[in-house]
């Protein structure tokens, strides 16, 4: 069966066959066996592409509604519409870039997929796993880690049965944070919000000039090696017709996580014991404390205060599991292990995999 | 909430708007509610409802002849009906079980189909996988909606089209999908 009677049976099935010619079809696949297979594997394919939709879809739905729970009163709260509305669909734990919070700190890339433009020097790309990757946090033979082990040495012990957590273990960040990129003219690193939705993304290029839409805005995108802001496009540019290719761009979401600052105002204790795990806050005097119970390492525990939209959200990764810690309850609470699926807050920790967006190409 | 901006929208594939509809969702939990069912429920049966009304507009099944909200209230009483009826018919007060069953793409061997058509599609280019997904899906139609597709004639979009589904077939055979039948 070849290439004609391929698109035969996708135009039965699209229902633009008529008169004759359906006839003619319908004699036929009354009587050819290869046809009667072909048309099977066409009814096939399209049943898994309804599958496969029909989930994406219902998946979307569940965020829609996440995304409206979080809009108090009006649909236009821009700073509320990015991370509620995240795709959770078919979120894979692969390698994401780590891009350190420097102005113009080199970038990394994860994975395999180093950028191999020749003019990008290799010195300043390495690298780095997610740190919700690195499960091993305790094994790295890392300086911050040998140098936390120093401090916790000092530390340890000095509150009969706490261990005090190494501040450099206790992070506070912002969610989200303004928008910066890397670019070498194959790969985009995006830097401050690993939540936006694939779909509310497009890439397009006029000339040799490329911009990236994000949730209808537009940006151009310079062939900036290092970290730059990422700035509206103030020009003007004719969207209404362009040609989609072949041709993508990757995109890599920076994971914001690792960057965090050190977060100066809380103190983080460690009750090792086999039981369940537990946290409760002290708070002596205005200094904050929060103390964890639980079989874990010191070493392998970093907690993280996320300032969003007015609110505080508190999370600890130990041992590359990531736990919510709901409230600031001064009386003992279970820790809530983390499940991936529910669209919240918590999606930040998860290493986002890169997308392929493809050119469109604007006509002029 | 302006209704033909929104359908136009989602006709082009753009959801930006479609968590908008939420606002009509404690009309049908209330509904739910007055007809021996749980707020639960009634939320589970709006989202159902949302996702019908989507995947219509995406297919050229809603015609806007009826307003959105009266739309989505059809759906919702035609299903809880019908799960009313169910439940009766089978002795069983477990609405949770029906709903399940109807998630979980009705057993394994779909499950299996929709994996392997998962794993058949990724290895296509993103403009191919645009491209059969806009017409196994949404039932596009050349004529009419290259541009929203990106082409610049009706003919390269089925030519496209074509050249996808010749390398989406080429990848499969009549013994791998009868294996998962």
């Amino acid at each position: 069966m070849g290439k004609m009677g391929t698109e035969l049976i996708d135009k039965f099935f699209a229902n633009e066959l008529e008169g004759q010619e359906l006839r003619d079809f319908e004699k036929r696949l009354a009587e050819d066996e290869e046809l009667q297979k072909e048309v099977f594997i066409l009814k096939k394919l399209r049943e898994g592409i309804e599958q496969i939709e029909d989930a994406n879809l219902r998946e979307r739905i569940v965020q829609y509604e996440e995304k409206y729970d979080s809009t108090p009163t009006t649909f236009l709260r821009p700073t509320q519409i990015g991370w509620v509305s995240g795709i959770a669909a078919s979120i894979l734990i692969v390698g994401v870039i780590y891009v350190n919070f420097k102005p113009d700190a080199p970038i990394e890339l994860s994975g395999n997929e180093q950028i191999e433009d020749p003019e990008v020097p290799q010195d300043t790309i390495r690298v780095q796993p997610h740190p919700i990757e690195d499960r091993r946090l305790a094994d790295r033979d890392s300086s911050a880690i040998k140098s936390a082990n120093n401090v916790l040495k000092k530390h340890s012990l000095a509150m009969g049965g706490q261990t005090v957590i190494p501040a450099q273990q206790v992070m506070i960040l912002n969610y989200p944070q303004s928008l910066k990129y890397a670019f070498d003219g194959k790969n985009i690193a995006l830097y401050g919000d690993p939540l936006i939705p694939a779909l509310q993304m497009d890439v397009f290029k006029n000339k040799d000039n490329y911009y990236l839409s994000i949730k209808g805005n537009l940006y151009e995108i310079g062939p900036e090696k290092r970290l730059s802001q990422l700035e509206p496009f103030s020009g003007s540019l004719n969207l209404d017709s362009y040609q989609t290719t072949e041709d993508e761009l990757t995109l890599k979401f920076a994971d914001i996580i690792s960057p965090a600052d050190q977060d100066t105002n809380l103190e983080v204790k460690l009750v090792k014991t086999m039981t369940t795990p537990t946290y409760y806050f002290e708070n002596n005097q205005g200094n904050e404390s929060l103390v964890i119970i639980g079989n874990f390492d010191p070493e392998g525990v970093k907690v993280y205060t996320v300032n969003h939209v007015g609110g505080r959200y508190c999370f600890a990764l130990i041992n590359g599991d990531l736990y919510r810690i709901p409230d600031r309850s001064q009386t003992k609470q279970p820790m809530e292990r983390v499940n991936f699926s529910r669209n919240d807050l918590s999606r930040i920790f998860q290493p986002r995999q890169e997308i392929k967006l493809p050119i469109n190409i604007i006509k002029n | 909430m302006n209704e033909k901006k929104l359908i136009e929208k989602l006709q082009n594939g753009d959801e930006s708007d479609v968590y908008k509809l939420y606002t009509y969702r404690p009309i049908i939990v209330k509904w739910v509610q007055k007809n021996n069912g749980t707020e639960e429920e009634g939320q589970d049966l709006f989202q159902e409802a949302l996702f019908v009304f989507v995947k219509n507009v995406k297919s050229g099944k809603y015609h806007h002849d009826s307003k959105i909200s009266t739309y989505l209230m059809g759906i919702c009483k035609n299903q809880w009906y019908k799960k009313l009826r169910d439940n009766r018919e089978h002795h069983s007060d477990n609405l949770q079980d029906n709903e399940k069953i109807e998630e979980n793409d009705d057993g394994p061997n779909e499950l299996s189909l929709k994996s392997y058509v998962k794993a058949l599609m990724e290895g296509l280019s993103e403009s191919c996988r645009k491209l059969v997904t806009a017409r196994f899906y949404e039932n596009a139609i050349w004529e009419k909606d290259y541009l929203r597709l990106g082409y610049t004639s009706s003919q390269s979009a089925r030519q496209q089209f074509s050249v996808c589904l010749s390398k989406l077939r080429g990848n499969t055979s009549y013994d791998e999908l009868l294996a998962l039948d």
